[in-house]
């Protein structure tokens, strides 16, 4: 079950817990700041993490995969892109406030992200 | 537990022909209140109708309210489900949602679910001009708005960056105080932990197992727990799971009538994220010929390797497979109990998809209603005891059906 508490790297839980605690504050800003960089980070010592957007082949008797990006690696449509860039992540803000929905969505994400990079190590 | 029904009025285009019948749009309308009807009178909790723009073929639920209100008519104690209503403005105004919703629950007698969403695919999004990146910002300004409308005596007004309005007294008001419950669609786990941390049901539309739903069920009632700042007035804990439902007297006979209908939910849904040529396609004709295609053998073997690991995908693939509630009242009554031990408030089932006849589906209805249903309503108030548990320490209102 995915709380930062179960995060064992120190310095990813202490992240998260910023994190979260900021969402308490209502600032909604600093909590996306904190877990994008996180992802960042995530992301460069484990790429593994990453999930696939889609299966690589058309699934079976569905024709085709959907074109439509539901998440893929990271969800897009709440203000922070990510793109890999010669194997590293980019990740860019398209803006600059968020809301509380945005910040709770990014940090869930965030935190299961983190649990999985556990299992992977 | 409780149940329910899910409808998207999905109506395949006939497979000899370029468009629809004359009457087949109809058909599949009064077949649905039909069909609710019946799950009145069998003690089914909830009907919920999804609210989707465009999508040819897999769902002309576009004015589920229109329908609702046919269905408050014709019911007396199954509860009125929005799963969901699009809630970004430029599709329909939040002033406009408060009025209808507070509308079906004067005419219902108070059993309006208030599910709300961001919408999702591009055709209904860029079909109202509303864009990707703003639909989570625009469903959280229009939700809360919307439910202070609700109770607000007057609505003070409001400037936002989706709509504005002056002060108003919008009227009528609901009869459930100080707002019907509210749910927001979740088909992915970070948007169940969204809704526990707003105080709001979680209709969970990823196809969970009950091992997943397990998960997701401790954690969302822990964050309800911490919830300081619900997004209404009261709070709705309350957590859904949907399914695929098709039940008859054997195993054989259940996949032999119901698994051709939910193969299309999937070819479809997933047709639905594509490239639409609208008014031109006709999905179910591609569908069956795929499904009828030499290959098809080992199609279906295919079918049944890894699932995709990213949720959505996953949800897809779910979709269109037997999964664990197609079969005899046995094989789906041991399924329910996994979800059941998971507490999971409710199930929620799809029957209506695809070319399923609707007198399959009306027996369907009655072997659940009858011999699957009955057991777990009777153990319902222990599974409420452990909500009194979950819930304890809450301070807010709580207004839920569960």
């Amino acid at each position: 079950m995915a709380r930062p508490r179960d995060v064992t790297d120190p310095v990813r839980r202490e992240v998260l817990e910023r994190a979260e605690a900021a969402l308490d504050l209502e600032e909604w800003d600093t909590t996306v700041h904190l877990v994008v960089d996180l992802y960042a980070e995530l992301v460069r010592s484990a790429p593994e993490i990453l999930i696939a957007s889609s299966p690589s082949e058309p699934l079976p008797l569905y024709g085709r995969v959907p074109d439509r990006a539901m998440h893929r690696p990271w969800p897009t449509t709440m203000g922070v892109t990510f793109a890999m860039t010669d194997g590293a992540p980019t990740m860019e803000f398209t803006k600059e406030h968020f809301t509380m929905s945005e910040a709770i969505s990014y940090f869930e994400y965030t935190l299961e992200a983190a649990i999985r990079a556990q299992s992977a190590s | 537990m409780k149940f329910g029904l899910q409808f998207q009025l999905q109506t395949p285009r006939p497979y000899d022909q370029e468009t629809w019948g004359e009457y087949d749009e109809s058909k599949i309308f009064h077949q649905a209140l039909e069909q609710i009807e019946l799950a009145d009178k069998l003690g089914y909790d909830y009907v919920f109708f999804t609210e989707h723009h465009f999508l040819e073929e897999y769902c002309h639920s576009s004015a589920p309210e229109v329908i609702l209100a046919a269905a408050a008519a014709r019911t007396k104690q199954i509860r009125l489900g929005h799963g969901i209503v699009q809630m970004p403005p430029s599709i329909n105004h939040p002033a406009r949602i408060a009025e209808r919703i507070s509308s079906l629950d004067i005419i219902s007698g108070g059993r309006v679910e208030f599910g709300t969403g961001e919408g999702a695919t591009s055709a209904e999004l860029g079909g109202f001009n509303v864009a990707q990146a703003d639909k989570k910002e625009a469903w959280e300004e229009a939700t809360r708005e919307c439910l202070r409308m609700m109770h607000t005596v007057p609505y003070p007004g409001y400037e936002g960056k989706f709509f504005s309005m002056p002060e108003r007294n919008v009227i009528p008001k609901p009869m459930q105080k100080p707002h019907p419950p509210v749910w927001v669609a979740a088909s992915r786990r970070e948007t169940v932990m969204l809704a526990a941390r707003l105080g709001i049901g979680a209709i969970g539309f990823g196809f969970e197992t009950p091992e997943e739903a397990e998960e997701r069920v401790l954690r969302y009632y822990e964050l309800i727990r911490a919830c300081r700042r619900p997004l209404g007035a009261a709070m709705n804990p309350a957590l859904l799971t949907t399914a695929n439902m098709l039940c008859a007297k054997t195993d054989e006979e259940a996949v032999a009538r119901g698994l051709s209908g939910a193969q299309y939910f999937g070819f479809v849904f997933g047709w639905m994220a594509g490239h639409l040529n609208y008014g031109r396609d006709n999905i179910y004709r591609e569908f069956r010929d795929r499904l009828e295609a030499e290959d098809s053998a080992e199609a279906k073997d295919a079918a049944v390797a890894l699932e995709p690991e990213d949720e959505s995908a996953r949800t897809l693939y779910r979709m269109g497979r037997r999964g664990l509630f197609m079969g005899s009242p046995e094989f789906i009554r041991e399924n329910v109990r996994q979800y059941e031990e998971a507490h999971v408030d409710a199930l929620l089932f799809f029957s209506q998809c695809g070319d399923r006849r609707h007198e399959d589906i009306m027996e369907s209805l009655e072997l659940f209603g009858t011999e699957v249903m009955p057991e777990f309503k009777e153990r319902h108030h222990l599974h409420q005891a452990w909500r009194k548990e979950q819930l304890a320490g809450v301070e807010f209102e709580i207004n839920s059906s569960i």
